[in-house]
This record gives structure tokens, C-alpha cells and sequence, in this order.
């Protein structure tokens, strides 16, 4: 054979390292730093593919040949062959392809074929409602699967990972054979190139399979034992990892409600993880209402439970102030190939009791939404976090026991839509807070809803819910971090672009954001406000489509004299966020009572122009120190999301507090981050009729509080009506050729509505 | 062997003669796949122009960018693609290798400059060969 050009195969040794840091089974950090040196150092060719054949020979357990009929035989590598009960473990799979094949390698498995859809990555069991497969994978104990990018590229050799997951501790007999599936020169009319890859194996009197006595360290399970630092059980997120960074349960293959997309799972008090005898890091949090708590454990023959205690920095419930993530989905999106999955409410409210969060809004959308519209039943509900299939969970190593805990109670669910995927989707992605009947009228198919935004906002709000727009500041980027600024963006993508129609005309109640660049979510909200409208900013996540940490990522807390719950659980939520004191951001910084002049009021009248007094309780938490950004992942969430961490001053563990009149920052003041709360105040003057806000940029936004000076409306910025009105303008140029041909004649007038409206408010502005 | 049920809606395979496919979903994420279709054997110090199809499911318009870890000999021109919003658009890049070769090249492609997050599906690697 030729040997492998060296730079492909550099690039396929990388992937493949990466592949296993992904997967929780990383290769040693010295292996990995090496592995780098040597793709960038200037030795020849061939002693560079020698020392890396050299450098990673110790991790690979295959060594798979591809012969001329692209028929794969497997060898032991030198790995040993150390698996994990009821856990997958990774290793280097080194390919040799002298006839430089292209196809689709695969794994042979031991009978689970048609059970596991590895396809989908959906965190579920597949067909489990029409099939029963449980006595099929009783008796299958080692499973296997290609780990990443399967194709054989056609080089001559390059490296691949390959998972394997046994069910049973012990030394065990196993063997592995891969297939490699030819679909370039695949000739057979009734066989796939899979089946022609495993057919040809079966003439043939050689053993293409690698044998091997697998020795499984047996694991036991370990009791979790959570508890709040009051003693109460509760839900968490439990992360724990091996000295070697490997994650429990292996991410390689996680049943819901372990999602292979988290580092952690949610587990209560009581219930069990499974782990090998060894010493772990354990790390628990629930929610950004608690600091991280990390712990050693040491697991021998005598452990039966790891008591963890969990350390919260802030209470918002306690102050009247109950959180809410306005959009989280149980399907779809990146992690769903097969994206009329999705998990159910037991799974969801398993999510959102671990992050602490009061309320969760389930939003059913296009990919899965009519798999997903099941569970819409007009209330909220708090169900038991069961496990979605017992027995097969219970065949996959999943026997442990939900647990009820003593704040289930106080989460929530309430299935409602996000119009995602519809025909008006063009014009942003609604969110219908409250919903009583989620059809819409005359329709049966999503393709038949209406292709823009205004009627289906005036449905919702018929049934009285709250209504409003997901992600905001997605395409409302203008290149600048001012606030305000003027500049008309060009509505690329799926912001909250058709608000601007919609406010004027009474039918759009929200904006959620969070997630992004501040100047591209709040300047469109800004500029509502500006004008005299009493638009509400929310915090959302979209998980897990924007972020999948979990829910609450962005959240927002609603100020009410009682705690959402039962039925009317949302109802009780969005009547606060219409009438009382509100604020959204990342959970990581509060802040609670803002009042002017003592008044703690959404609206406040003054006789005449003056000054106010400005006042709040405030707290964040940092840690002292700025923590590393996490590895292989965007530092703090998103790149450019919102984190407290991006609000530190320097290297300080300060923030600032602004205090925004007008959208205007007209006050400051440094706030130490260490969870006290803190007083705060301000006297601002105020000339005129105006809005008033407190900030943490990046962390925290409140509602403003109205200030009426002499009973005149507030119409602050002439400047805003022109932006707001330009804007229009702009939309129907961008998104008018998605509207349907018999219904642009009423968006137009509509919008021309809109646009009046703004002129109208223009001239009535006293200020530039 | 593994139970392969067909994908369905925003994320199904797409029907293509062009080697790399983009999949833009209702929420914005970008997603790019090689298809079945073959990329062919470069020659070396010509461009070779590589077709992409955009199927765009998120009404996204604006620039669709693709960017490149550098790769020793390879010369990438990568325009920016500017998306209409219509469900399928064609796309395409040139590639040149100087040599007879073969490099694996990753890349990249980019809509909404501002998202992140799980926009990690959008990475591809292309294995690139010119004889003469």
C-alpha cells in the first residue's frame, strides 16, 4: 500500500481525539498536547506518521483492514479492553485502506438491531409504543456503535472511535466486526449496501471479527442523597466524572431522562447513579439560584450513598419574585433527527425541578408538533418524574426508582405553541402563553395557518393569553453595541421582526431574549418603550435549541403575592407580568422591589417635571475569580449570550448597576458580586413623560416603571417613531414575498396602519 | 447493524447531485453534510468548483459565509452566499490544490453572524485529491 498522505491523516487523528474528549472518555492531556506538537512540527512525513501510529497505539482497540472487496477485518489493538457495566467506553478504531474505499463503516452488534435509534440521538427508545422489544436486548450484553462521522474518506488510513456499551460486569467473551457499506458501487437491487457489506461475510471461511475478553468493572449503585441546607429533598443537577474526565452515566448513549447532550442528569433525592469502584468529582447545582458544589467521592465495596448538600446564594421566592422559562421544547431541533420524538412531560418536569425553575413553558413547534400536541391540555401541570418506559430503561441499566421530593409541588409545566415552522414563520417565531384551544381555526395542517403573524396573535389573545416573540435579537444585529441605536436592521432571520406591526395595533403583548447580543435584542424594545408603548422583555432559553445546558438559561422573574401552582399555574404567572413588578436575564443577578419615590407601582404619576428617587435591593454572585471558559465549548453559553460573568469590571468581582431613563443610562454604580443583597439608589432627573429601568447588561433587565409627569403620555423620542416607522418599511421589503397572495393585501394595510400610528406618535413627541 | 428510520421534515436527507448540502432548520440552525454525490479528482493549479445546496427551512436571508482552517497547498474561494429566503437556493466554492495531493479540510458555514450556542453541525470535512 501507499503510504497515507500525512495531513489527512493528522486531521482524522484529531477529529478522532476530539470525538473521545466529546464523548466524556478523553484521551490523557499529555497524549492530546503531543498529538498536537508532532501535527505541527517539522520532522519528515514518515517519522511524523511513525511516532503518531507510536503516540496512539496504546488507545486503539481495533485495527480494521479493508480489502479490495471492501471487506473489513478486525484485529485487537493494543487498548485493553476495559469496559464499564450498564456504561460505554471509547476508544481509537485505526483504519487501513490500501484500495482507498469509499463507504459507511458500521459496527456489528449483538441482537439490539432495530431497538436503539442511533440515527435519531433523540435520548429516547425508539418504536417503544408499537413494539415490544425488551426480551430481544435481555440477552445482548455488549453493544457497539461508530462514535461521529462514519465515512471512510478514502485515504489510505485514518482513525475512527468506536463505543461499546456493556450491560453486565465480569470478564466476558465478545467479538467486533465493522462493515464497511459501499453505496458509490452498490449494484444490488434487493439488498442495501449494509446488507450486501454483512452478506459477504457470511461465504467466507475467514474470522473477520476481533476477539476479545472484555473485563467489565462492575458497578454498583450509589444513592444520591440531596438535600437543600434546610434538609428538604429536592432535584438536581448531578455531574459527576472520573480522574480521567470521563462522565457517569457515559454520554456515548444516554436514555431520557439522561440526555447525551448534558454533562449532568437530573437526579432527586434518593434516587441512584451507577458507578465502577474509584474516587469521582462530583459536582451538584440546581438552577443559577446556587453556587456550584463540588465534592471527592470515593466509591469502594462499603459505598452505598454520597450525601450532597446544596449551597443556594439566593432565594427570589422568598420576596415574591417566582421564576418562570417562557420556552423550552420536549422535541425537536438539533438533537431530534427523527424529530416527531421528543421526550415527555415527566421527562421535562425532571428538567425544570432541576434547575429550580417555578414555571416551564413546553412549547410544541413544527417538527414534532403533532407528536408533541398530545400533551397540550389548556392547564399546567406538575406530574411525577417518572421514567418514560420502565422496563426498557430497566434493560439499559436504568433501574433505579423515581423519587418523589418535598418541592415537586412547586414546579410546573404548561404545554402551549410556538408558531416555528409555520407558514408565517418568516415574520418571527410566536409564542401563545396560555392557550385554550391550540388550532387554529379551519386548520388541521400546519401548512395551513395563516403566512404572517397579525391573525394568529389575535386568536391568542381571544383566549386571553399572553403573547409575544421568541428569540428577539436573532437577524436584529446592526454591527454596533450602542444602545439606542438607529440604524434599521435588515431582518435576516427569526427576531422579533413583525413586532413592530404588531404593537401598534394592540396584538403583541412581549419580546423574549436574552440569548444574544444586548444592543440586537433590547433596541427594538427600546424603541416601543420610547413611544409609549407597555411592550414586556422576557428571558427565555429555547432549550434545547439555542442552549441546552438546560431550562432557565434565560429566565424571568414575576413579582406575585401568591406561588403559581395548579391549573392556573401560567395564568397567575402572565397576569404578574402584566400588572406587577418583573425581570428577566440569566439568574445570576436579582433585582427586587424597584420603586420610584417609594413606589413600587408599574405606573407612577408625577404633577410636574423633577427629580425622582430611584431605589432596589440588588444581588449577584460571582466567584472571586473569573472561571476558565469551559473546554471545547463557547466560553459562558453562547458566544456573545448573556452571562453574568461578562458583566465583571476588569478582574474585579464588581458589576454595574445603570439605571436607564428613556433607554438612556443616566446613573451608575459598582455593585459587588458576592450574593449579598445590597441597596442601591438614584436620583434621576425627569423632564418629561418617560420609562425608567434598572440593568446589570448582560444579566439582568427589570420591566420599567412609567412615569407620567402631568398626565401627558410618554412619547420620548421622535427619533424611535422614525426608526419604528423605517423598520416597517424595511420588513415588508424583506418578508412580504413570503405572505401568502391572498392575505398581503390585509398585511399591507395593516402595516400601513402601523406606520400611521408611529407618524401620529412621531409628531406628538417633544423631543429629538 | 442499526435501525435507520427515515428522517422526516426540516431534517431529512437531501435529494442532491451536489456533494455538500446545507440544511437551514425553522430555528435557524445550519447544518451541512456531505451527500452521496462524489466530489471528483482535482488537477493540480486549476480550480475545481465544488456545488452546495441550500435548503433553508428558517426563512433566513442574508449572507451564508463558509470559513477554512488554512490547509498547507490548498487555496479556498469561498464567497459569501447571499440566502433569499426561497426553501432551495444553489451554492457553490472553488478549491485549488497546487500539487498532486490529498488534504482534509474543514469547514465551516456560517448564517446570522450573532448565533451559537448548538450551531455545531454546521462543521464538514472534505477529503480533496488532484492527480495529474
Amino acid at each position: 500500500m501507499s503510504e497515507p498522505p500525512v495531513q489527512p491523516l493528522f486531521a482524522s487523528a484529531a477529529r478522532a481525539v476530539r470525538k473521545l474528549q466529546d464523548l466524556g472518555d478523553p484521551l490523557p492531556a499529555d497524549v492530546v498536547t503531543q498529538l498536537s506538537k508532532l501535527e505541527s512540527s517539522s520532522l519528515s512525513d514518515a517519522e511524523r506518521r511513525t511516532q503518531l501510529g507510536t503516540l496512539l497505539r496504546p488507545f486503539v482497540l481495533l485495527d480494521v483492514s479493508i480489502d479490495e472487496q471492501g471487506i473489513a477485518s478486525c484485529a485487537p489493538g493494543a487498548a485493553p479492553p476495559r469496559l464499564v457495566q450498564h456504561g460505554w467506553r471509547s476508544f481509537l478504531v485505526q483504519v487501513a485502506n490500501p484500495h482507498r474505499i469509499e463507504a459507511n463503516l458500521t459496527a456489528g452488534n449483538s441482537g439490539v438491531y432495530g431497538v436503539i435509534d442511533y440515527l435519531s440521538h433523540s435520548a429516547r427508545i425508539a418504536l417503544h409504543d408499537t413494539l415490544t422489544v425488551v426480551p430481544r436486548i435481555k440477552d445482548a450484553w455488549l453493544d457497539a456503535k461508530i462514535a461521529g462521522p462514519s465515512e471512510l474518506s478514502g485515504v489510505e488510513a485514518e482513525y475512527k472511535v468506536i463505543s461499546l456499551y456493556a450491560r453486565d460486569g465480569g470478564i466476558k467473551q465478545g467479538g467486533l466486526s465493522l462493515f464497511a457499506a459501499d453505496e458509490h458501487n452498490h449494484h444490488s437491487l434487493s439488498r442495501s449496501p449494509l446488507q450486501l457489506a454483512g452478506f459477504r461475510t457470511n461465504f467466507e471461511l475467514r474470522e473477520y471479527a476481533a476477539s476479545f475478553d472484555f473485563d467489565c468493572a462492575t458497578a454498583r449503585e450509589i444513592r444520591l442523597d440531596i438535600r437543600e441546607p434546610d434538609g428538604r429533598s429536592c432535584m438536581a443537577a448531578i455531574t459527576v466524572r472520573d480522574g480521567q474526565g470521563r462522565s457517569y452515566p457515559s454520554k456515548a448513549m444516554r436514555l431520557a431522562p439522561d440526555m447525551f447532550f448534558h454533562e449532568h442528569v437530573y437526579r432527586a433525592t434518593g434516587e441512584m447513579i451507577r458507578l465502577p469502584e474509584g474516587q469521582y468529582q462530583v459536582t451538584a447545582i440546581r438552577g443559577p439560584e446556587y453556587r456550584p458544589v463540588l465534592l471527592e467521592a470515593n466509591v469502594d465495596a462499603g459505598t452505598e450513598a454520597i450525601p450532597i448538600t446544596l449551597d443556594r446564594w439566593v432565594d427570589p421566592a422568598s420576596r415574591g419574585y417566582y421564576s418562570g422559562d417562557p420556552h423550552i421544547h420536549a422535541g425537536g431541533c438539533s438533537h431530534y433527527n427523527v424529530p416527531s420524538e421528543g421526550v415527555t412531560p415527566e421527562t421535562m418536569i425532571r428538567h425544570v425541578r432541576g434547575e429550580g425553575l417555578w414555571l416551564g413553558s413546553v412549547l410544541t413547534w413544527a417538527p414534532c408538533y403533532y407528536h408533541q400536541k398530545q400533551f397540550f391540555s389548556g392547564e399546567s401541570i406538575s406530574p411525577p418524574a417518572e421514567l418514560e418506559d420502565p422496563a426498557m430503561q430497566a434493560a439499559q441499566g436504568m433501574t433505579w426508582t423515581p423519587q418523589p421530593t418535598d418541592r415537586d409541588a412547586e414546579s410546573a409545566l404548561r404545554y402551549d405553541v410556538e408558531v416555528s415552522g409555520f407558514p408565517s414563520s418568516h415574520s418571527g417565531h410566536l409564542i401563545l402563553l396560555g392557550l385554550t384551544d391550540q388550532d387554529y381555526p379551519g386548520t388541521s395542517l400546519i401548512e395551513d395557518w395563516p403566512s404572517w403573524n397579525l391573525p394568529v396573535l389575535r386568536w391568542a389573545k381571544e383566549q386571553n393569553a399572553l403573547v409575544g416573540y421568541a428569540h428577539c435579537g436573532v437577524g436584529l444585529g446592526v454591527g454596533t453595541e450602542e444602545l439606542p441605536n438607529y440604524i434599521v436592521p435588515s431582518f435576516q432571520g427569526i427576531g422579533s421582526n413583525e413586532i413592530v406591526v404588531d404593537v401598534p395595533l394592540g396584538a403583541a403583548d412581549f419580546q423574549c431574549g436574552g440569548q444574544f447580543a444586548p444592543a440586537a435584542e433590547l433596541n427594538i424594545w427600546y424603541h416601543l418603550l420610547s413611544v409609549g408603548f407597555r411592550t414586556l422583555m422576557l428571558g427565555e432559553t429555547d432549550y434545547p435549541c439555542m442552549y441546552d445546558e438546560g431550562p432557565g438559561v434565560g429566565r424571568t422573574y414575576v413579582r406575585l403575592d401568591e406561588p403559581p401552582s395548579g391549573p392556573q399555574a401560567i395564568e397567575a404567572w402572565t397576569t404578574g407580568l402584566r400588572e406587577s413588578a418583573s425581570y428577566f436575564g440569566d439568574g445570576r443577578s436579582h433585582v427586587f422591589d424597584l420603586a420610584v419615590d417609594g413606589d413600587v407601582g408599574r405606573e407612577h404619576r408625577l404633577d410636574s417635571p423633577g427629580p425622582v428617587r430611584v431605589s432596589a435591593t440588588v444581588a449577584a454572585w460571582l466567584p472571586e475569580e473569573p472561571p476558565p471558559p469551559p473546554a471545547g465549548r463557547p466560553a459562558y453559553s453562547a458566544p456573545v449570550g448573556w452571562h453574568l460573568e461578562r458583566s465583571r469590571i476588569g478582574t474585579s468581582r464588581s458589576v454595574l448597576v445603570e439605571a436607564v431613563l428613556n433607554g438612556v443610562a443616566v446613573a451608575s454604580q459598582e455593585l459587588v458580586a458576592d450574593g449579598t443583597e445590597q441597596e442601591v439608589g438614584f436620583d434621576v432627573p425627569v423632564e418629561e413623560s418617560s420609562w425608567l429601568a434598572l440593568r446589570i447588561l448582560r444579566s439582568v433587565h427589570t420591566q420599567p416603571i412609567f412615569l407620567e409627569v402631568g398626565g401627558r403620555p410618554i412619547r420620548a423620542s421622535r427619533r424611535s417613531a422614525q426608526w419604528l416607522h423605517d423598520s416597517v418599511d424595511q420588513l415588508w421589503t424583506v418578508k412580504s414575498g413570503f405572505i401568502r397572495d391572498d392575505e398581503r393585501a390585509a398585511a399591507r394595510q395593516a402595516y400601513d396602519e402601523a406606520q400611521a400610528v408611529y407618524r401620529s406618535r412621531r409628531e406628538e413627541c417633544e423631543t429629538d | 447493524m442499526t435501525h435507520q428510520a427515515p428522517a422526516i421534515g426540516c431534517c431529512g436527507p437531501v435529494d442532491t447531485d451536489a456533494p455538500l448540502a446545507v440544511t437551514i432548520n425553522p430555528e435557524a440552525r445550519v447544518n451541512v453534510a456531505r451527500s452521496g454525490a462524489p466530489i471528483g479528482t482535482l488537477k493540480p493549479g486549476e480550480w475545481h468548483t465544488l456545488a452546495v445546496t441550500v435548503v433553508n427551512d428558517g426563512f433566513v436571508t442574508g449572507p451564508l459565509a463558509v470559513e477554512a482552517e488554512p490547509v498547507s497547498g490548498l487555496q479556498l474561494d469561498l464567497p459569501v452566499h447571499e440566502l433569499t429566503g426561497e426553501h432551495r437556493q444553489d451554492a457553490a466554492f472553488r478549491v485549488r490544490l497546487d500539487a498532486p495531493t490529498v488534504v482534509d479540510v474543514t469547514l465551516t458555514f456560517r448564517a446570522l453572524g450573532a448565533l451559537g450556542g448548538l450551531a455545531n453541525h454546521s462543521t464538514v470535512n472534505l477529503l480533496l485529491s488532484a492527480r495529474e
